[in-house]
């Protein structure tokens, strides 16, 4: 099998005509001395789950924060459906279509459940501040409408009877959905979530990993994650990037990666060390 | 809990709720009509009042937005002096009433503009430097108060020699009104996407902004919002007093308003009003003693940092209709009960 060039774009054969989620091209960071991320090529469907793995400290939260604009590029572009995010405040890049989870769970945690969800439906719901305070129709409207779809949103996960739980006191794997749910809320084109797996027992990853992809097949949405478990990613993703010390060592199908000598000496070292 | 609430709909709850606050202010003007509310009281029920906006006000970016201003009076003082400076100016040029309004409304567009122009650069630090940066600038509101007669030579806040005849136009009915207005509009903001956002920046900016929410904006709509209506508590001041004199908004005031956040329960908004409505009440209960006031206030500090550090309320934010809700839940709860172990 030939190698693939990681500076080539990888992406599934359905997507191919169409104008890809993102595109980054050279992207890199530095802080101070220390280069966290170099070189960075990658290329994601419009409807790809696509997996981005590598070794502790590699750069992969790094990436997602590059892409969601928590930091500015050093080096390097980034288009988003084909438009340059040069400039874009985190902010911007959620109205632009990105919404993501976080590594270290980051919910509104005094707050109820369906609050969340409401902060994540923000920009959906349409009054003026005249309106909200004198309670005029068009709040009523859009708060019954808002509620209406936070419930159907939690109902993903089968969590609407939890709405009016407050946030920090749900166990953790409900927790991690919150998140995906208040993402999700934000109506994204394309979802990041950055070990959504994590702290999870096997059986609900394996009902994790088929929400992942009915909420890909629902909402036509492009997903990257990053994940430690690899039975969820060689199970859902279809193509996979590999970092290590901040560049791209391998690209490609699971079954490539798997079998490519430089993933397994990145994780494994080097026989005989 | 919450099973056993029934769920009173909208339009009664708003019947509820003003027809509670009507009885309230009923029984006040009842009481003072009838004489058992003196005058001198009449003047605590409105220092009570315009302490309740101020803390509501303060609660809006202490508790909500989790932010530690300490510049409050600045804002207040400003509102109170272009109060003064229009009352004043109109006084019998106009009929009272609409005068009293516009140099309301007059009070808090300055406030919000000081709000703004204040908040814009102070809202960019956090936490302790935040608290630093808007306690220099409410001193500098103070001083430039005192000095800028004399320095400029303008008559126009007459410095430390204090801005006087001002018409007393501050009733305690007034004062009540602007009380239902300012917790009114806050509720309601704070119950809307408006609200929600600034809520969410309290719990984590990071995600907020993961969520589209412009943060930058949202903090500075609750400084300005905050600030003017600081600026309507200063405009009744200065109806109430009559004089105004810079001393009286300096850093132990804006120090005032927050212990009356804190100890009601930063997030609490019914906290505020209770604390508000108690601590400036005492000092006048116990007249005696109002030397060691900063002394009670200090140590009731440390006593609720200790034993409740939630403040008094936590982030509870009482609901009268919810109550009742709850008490008819209760006894209908009852009744069921009863039915089905008969059954
Ligand atoms: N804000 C920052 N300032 C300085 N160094 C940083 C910063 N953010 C990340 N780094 C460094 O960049 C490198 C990559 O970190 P990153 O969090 O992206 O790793 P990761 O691949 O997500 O690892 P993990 O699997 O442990 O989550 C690390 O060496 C980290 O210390
Ligand atoms: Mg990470």
């Amino acid at each position: 099998m030939a190698k693939r060039d990681v500076r080539e774009p990888f992406i599934p054969e359905r997507d191919k005509g169409l104008t890809p989620t993102i595109e980054c091209i050279g992207l890199g960071i530095d802080f101070g001395g220390l280069t966290a991320v170099d070189d960075f090529n990658f290329t994601l469907g419009r409807t790809e789950i696509a997996g981005l793995i590598g070794p502790n400290g590699a750069g992969k939260t790094t990436v997602f924060n590059l892409l969601t604009k928590v930091y500015q590029p050093s080096r390097g572009r980034m288009l988003l459906l084909g438009k340059d995010t040069k400039g874009m405040t985190t902010a911007e890049a959620n109205c632009a279509g990105i919404a993501r989870t976080f590594q270290n769970i980051r919910l509104f945690k005094d707050l109820t459940v369906l609050e969340n969800v409401l902060i994540g439906l923000h920009n959906e719901i349409r009054y003026t501040m005249f309106e909200a305070v004198f309670r005029l129709p068009r709040y009523w409207r859009a708060e019954k409408a808002a509620r209406e779809r936070a419930l159907e949103l939690l109902s993903i996960f089968n969590m609407q009877d939890m709405a009016d739980d407050i946030a920090g006191s749900l166990p953790y794997g409900a927790q991690r959905r919150l998140e995906i749910v208040r993402a999700l809320a934000t109506n994204p084109t394309l979802l990041l979530l950055d070990e959504p797996a994590a702290g999870m027992n096997p059986a609900e990853t394996a009902e994790l990993m088929e929400t992942i992809r009915r909420i890909r097949d629902m909402f036509k949405i492009s997903i990257l994650l990053i994940e430690h478990d690899m039975n969820l990613v060689m199970g859902i993703c279809e193509g996979i990037a590999v970092l290590n010390y901040g560049r791209l060592i391998a690209k490609g199908t699971p079954e490539e990666i798997k079998s490519d000598p430089n993933v397994i000496e990145a994780y494994l070292g080097k026989k005989g060390c | 809990m919450k099973k056993n609430t029934v769920h009173i709909p909208m339009p009664i709850r708003y019947l509820i709720n003003a027809a509670a606050i009507a009885a309230i202010y009923l029984i006040i003007s009842a009481l003072s009509s009838a004489g058992v509310i003196t005058n001198y009281y009449t003047k605590i029920l409105i220092l009570i009042c315009i302490n309740i906006i101020l803390a509501v006000s303060l609660n809006l970016v202490t508790g909500y937005l989790g932010q530690l201003p300490l510049g409050h009076a600045g804002f207040m003082a400003v509102g109170a002096y272009a109060s003064g400076i229009f009352m004043r100016a109109v006084s019998g040029s106009m009929p009272t009433g609409l005068a009293v309004f516009l140099s309301l409304i007059l009070a808090a567009i300055v406030a919000g503009i000081f709000g703004f122009i204040i908040g814009i650069p102070a809202l960019r630090l956090k936490g302790d430097y935040l608290a630093i940066i808007t306690l220099g600038f409410g001193e500098i509101i103070r001083v430039v108060l005192l000095n800028i007669d004399s320095v400029l030579g303008f008559n126009f806040t007459y410095g430390a020699a204090s801005l006087k005849n001002i018409p007393k136009t501050t009733t305690f009915t007034l004062a009540f009104i602007c009380v239902v207005v300012v917790c009114f509009l806050i509720h309601t903001m704070m119950k809307s996407r408006y609200g929600r956002a600034i809520l969410s920046i309290r719990e984590n900016e990071i995600a907020s902004e993961s969520c589209g929410i412009r943060t930058t904006y949202f903090k500075t709509m609750a400084f300005v919002v905050s600030a003017a209506f600081a600026g309507v508590a200063g405009s009744l001041y200065a109806g109430y007093l009559g004089i105004l004199n810079p001393a009286n908004f300096g850093f132990m005031k804006s120090i005032e308003i927050l212990v009356m956040v804190v100890l009601g329960g930063m997030g609490s908004m019914i906290g505020s009003v209770v604390s508000a409505a108690v601590l400036s009440a005492l000092p006048e209960v116990l007249r005696a003693f109002a030397d060691y006031r900063m002394v009670a206030y200090s140590l009731l500090l440390i006593l609720v940092m200790i034993f409740k550090p939630s403040g008094l309320m936590g982030t509870y934010d009482f609901s009268f209709t919810n109550l009742i809700g709850r008490l008819i839940g209760r006894i209908s709860g009852k009744r069921t009960a009863r039915k089905e172990s008969a059954e």
